[in-house]
């Protein structure tokens, strides 16, 4: 016999149930249409490719004009078509082709709509309408304010994206502000930050104004660590050994906000790479060796690997008992090149005499022994 | 007959536009975005050139190269590689596996094109 009570509560799971079958059925079609919506979407940009890039290779060839190309932008998907393809093989192409691609730009359509783009709730279109006027020498005001208010966005590709735009610019001082206010943002993802250097150095005939430039910037304490580093990483890359002065005085004095050793460590790691005779005088100085941070040991240990010489024999002894694997291992390598190589591994205690004789092995065949 | 070029680059719009100049020209053009796909038809078939983009996902510019030369799939004096970089040590291992010649991106057509028909000149028919 079921009670009352048994018949509510069967009403109520059917209540529920039905309710979740409706929003199931619901999820369903909603994604369904969005999925139709979007195949739609997709099959309009195809069309419009087909349509619009065989006018770009015609234009190219002298076959059309730019007003008869601007006729032919009639969607917004023409619109965005046209800018990705040109923007990819003004990227791509030199010479003569690469100009008249950038002539396309200047068509007033590409303007009005990357123009109002600009304000748009969509990143994607936002960030699409920065690459526009990243190819086009901004003159205009309201425009420059516009990327200016972008640069402030806490999204990464929309800062990323308008600071593109603005070191474009023919202005000087536009430039480098926007390059300083891009570099004291918190949170720059590495490759942004390697890639705005390199446009913005790109910029300067004279390399000593951007090198100049880049030395402040690696000591500025209102720059975070992790792009003062990223910095640090490119100077070989860039071919900035103008910079080996700057690099040994932050050796020297550190940045104020490394609280993992990072900016000591990685200006370790470049010095050594351009195996710079003055980092151990700095090294030695701030005793770097004992550092409490992983990370400048480790630098240590390395450098200490490669420019090896036995007034480093003491040091190299400190960090071959490290508390880290890496940091002892190359700091014993190192000793292997010592003559008190031997005497400092009877020393080690018993559970490293086996990674010891993995040391040795691999130490040999680095000096050529094995 | 025109000659047949197969073109491997993950860049689209880039590769349209050469395989439009190519065809204008008179050549062939096959288009692939991949390293596999590359392979695969060169497998099955003897393209008179290879343009091969270095900088692609999966199996880059290089490693299409070495497979090409391991399985002997066409002579490498008729590869021509377009690359982003400058001549670093991978372009010189290309040029050591025998690669006609290299372009860097940026690159002139013009430059392209007469690169193209001085491979295709040098390997013969």
């Amino acid at each position: 016999m079921f009670t009352p009570y048994d018949t509510i509560v069967a009403t109520l799971m059917s209540a529920i149930l039905i309710v979740l079958v409706a929003l199931f059925m619901a999820l369903v079609l909603y994604t369904s249409l969005h999925r139709v919506k979007l195949n739609r979407e997709k099959k309009r940009y195809e069309k419009a490719e087909e349509e619009v890039q065989p006018l770009i290779y015609e234009y190219l060839e002298d076959k059309l004009t730019e007003n008869e190309f601007s006729n032919h932008l009639i969607t917004a998907q023409h619109v965005i078509t046209a800018f990705r393809t040109l923007n990819l093989l003004i990227d791509n192409m030199r010479g003569e082709e690469q100009a008249r691609l950038r002539q396309l730009l200047a068509i007033q359509k590409f303007h009005r709509y990357f123009s109002s783009r600009l304000n748009s709730n969509h990143p994607t279109d936002v960030a699409q309408a920065c690459r526009y006027f990243a190819q086009k020498n901004i003159a205009n005001i309201s425009i420059l304010v516009e990327l200016k208010r972008l640069q402030e966005h806490p999204y990464n590709v929309l800062n990323y994206s308008a600071t593109l735009a603005l070191i474009n610019s023919p202005d000087e001082k536009v430039r480098d502000e926007a390059f300083n206010a891009f570099l004291e943002r918190k949170e720059n993802a590495s490759m942004a930050v390697n890639d705005i250097v390199f446009k913005y150095c790109g910029k300067h005939e004279n390399s000593n104004t951007a090198a100049a430039i880049l030395g402040v910037a690696i000591q500025n304490p209102n720059v975070p660590v992790n792009t003062a580093s990223s910095l640090i990483k490119i100077i070989p890359e860039l071919g900035f050994f103008q910079l080996r002065d700057v690099l040994l005085e932050s050796l020297d004095e550190g940045h104020a906000n490394d609280d993992q050793g990072i900016y000591r460590a990685t200006l370790i790691e470049v010095l050594n790479e351009l195996n710079d005779p003055g980092t151990k005088k700095y090294i030695m100085a701030n005793n770097l060796w004992e550092s409490p941070y992983t990370l400048v040991r480790l630098a240590v240990a390395r450098w200490a690997l490669n420019q090896y010489e036995p007034e480093l024999d003491g040091l190299l002894e400190i960090l071959s008992q490290d508390q880290d694997l890496e940091v002892r291992i190359n700091a014993q390598k190192a000793l292997y090149k010592s003559e008190k190589a031997e005497r400092i591994a009877r020393g080690l205690p018993e559970d490293l005499q086996t990674e010891w004789e993995e040391i040795k092995r691999s130490g040999a065949a680095d000096v050529g022994f094995l | 007959m025109g000659k047949t070029i197969l073109l491997v680059d993950d860049d689209t719009y880039v590769a349209r536009f050469i395989g439009f100049k190519l065809n204008k020209q008179g050549y062939t053009v096959k288009h692939v975005d991949n390293g596999f796909d590359g392979l695969e038809i060169m497998r099955k078939e003897k393209p008179d050139l290879l343009i091969l983009d270095m900088m692609m996902p999966g199996l880059d510019g290089r490693e299409v190269a070495e497979r090409i030369s391991e399985e002997k799939l066409m002579d490498m004096g008729k590869i021509l590689v377009l690359s982003g970089k400058e001549v670093t040590d991978e372009v010189k291992a290309l040029f050591d596996l025998g690669i006609h010649d290299y372009l860097q991106k940026p690159f002139n057509m013009d430059s392209l094109l007469m690169r193209i028909e001085r491979a295709l000149d040098a390997t013969g028919p």
